[in-house]
């Protein structure tokens, strides 16, 4: 339980200054492109705090939320019973679902139902990539062990 | 040095002979370092509390349950007193490797791996005992059996 409490602390811890250093970075250059005064938050999540100054904390918070529930869910690989196509069906759902929640809420995603189709599709298509490969690689690897655990009989 | 590999009817059981003209530091090494793998036991209690020394090669598995550590061999299940990472360490030669955050295996007594439809990857030991490995040590067995294979023919 330690174990999994200081992982998710730290990816919080990293993810936060991560999206912290990133928004720094674009308020710097767009600044100097548009003039003083440009914040990376979308207007339309500004408004649901009483400050920008709060609003843009609750989007760093919020980067580190993203981050602990990727490391988190990693867990979901360690545990062997479960087959790593369901691995990877919990890890998509629950990744997708947090990340989806917190993107609609950050850039006002549902906005656009465009941007947040290919957003999500996309994210799913990586997934279902990823995961072939993956599969294609594990049969590829347990032919080699098997052929060589044969091989010393 | 030269490895010779013989093999004898008039021979019972494994004998390693270290040949030299003078007794140097080299050979007393390479002693030490057998008597190291060969005398290794390990001190098991089983289900009804009768203490058992095991060998490492007679070891199969050792695995965590709950706060105990048991080691498996082809007569049974012993309870050890030793955490699993500290085993892990002291077996730490060729023949274990660690398949899943609960288990180490002995990889020279692996039968077979099973991949399953949802990707569940079966271990099978040639006792038929049956366990379940990560996927991310799929390439690390592979990878211990290759250059296994490979120091062996060479």
């Amino acid at each position: 339980m330690r174990e999994v409490l200081k992982r998710g602390f730290i990816s919080f811890a990293l993810s936060s200054f991560a999206g912290l250093i990133v928004n720094l970075i674009i308020d710097v250059i767009m600044s100097g492109t548009l003039g003083e005064g440009f914040i990376s938050m979308s207007p339309d999540y500004v408004v649901l705090f009483p400050s920008v100054t709060i609003a843009a904390y609750v989007n760093i918070l919020l980067y580190g939320v993203i981050g602990a529930t990727f490391s988190l869910s990693a867990y979901i690989y360690e545990v062997e019973k479960i087959g790593f196509i369901i691995q990877s069906i919990i890890y998509f759902v629950i990744t997708s679902s947090v990340c989806v929640g917190i993107t609609i809420l950050l850039w006002q995603l549902h906005k656009y139902p465009s941007a947040f189709i290919s957003t999500l599709a996309g994210y799913f298509a990586t997934h279902v990539i990823m995961m072939v490969i993956e599969y294609r690689k594990l049969k590829a690897d347990i032919k080699a062990i098997n052929e060589m655990s044969a091989d010393e009989d | 040095m030269k490895i010779l590999t013989e093999t004898d009817s008039k021979y019972k059981e494994i004998e390693l002979h270290v040949c030299n003209s003078a007794l140097t530091d080299e050979v007393r090494a390479i002693v030490g370092e057998l008597h190291e793998i060969y005398d290794y036991t390990i001190s098991g209690t089983d289900e009804i509390g009768n203490k058992r020394m095991i060998r490492r090669a007679e070891i199969l598995s050792a695995y965590s349950e709950g706060q105990r550590v048991i080691v498996l061999t082809g007569d049974g299940r012993y309870v050890v007193q030793k955490k699993l990472y500290e085993l892990e360490t002291e077996l730490g030669d060729a023949s274990f490797i660690r398949i899943s955050k609960s288990e180490i295996v002995n990889i020279h007594k692996i039968k077979s791996l099973d991949l399953s439809i949802t990707g569940t990857i079966r271990l099978v030991m040639k006792t038929g005992y049956e366990t379940y490995v990560s996927r991310r040590n799929v390439s690390k067995i592979k990878e211990k059996l290759t250059k296994e294979k490979l120091e062996g023919r060479a």
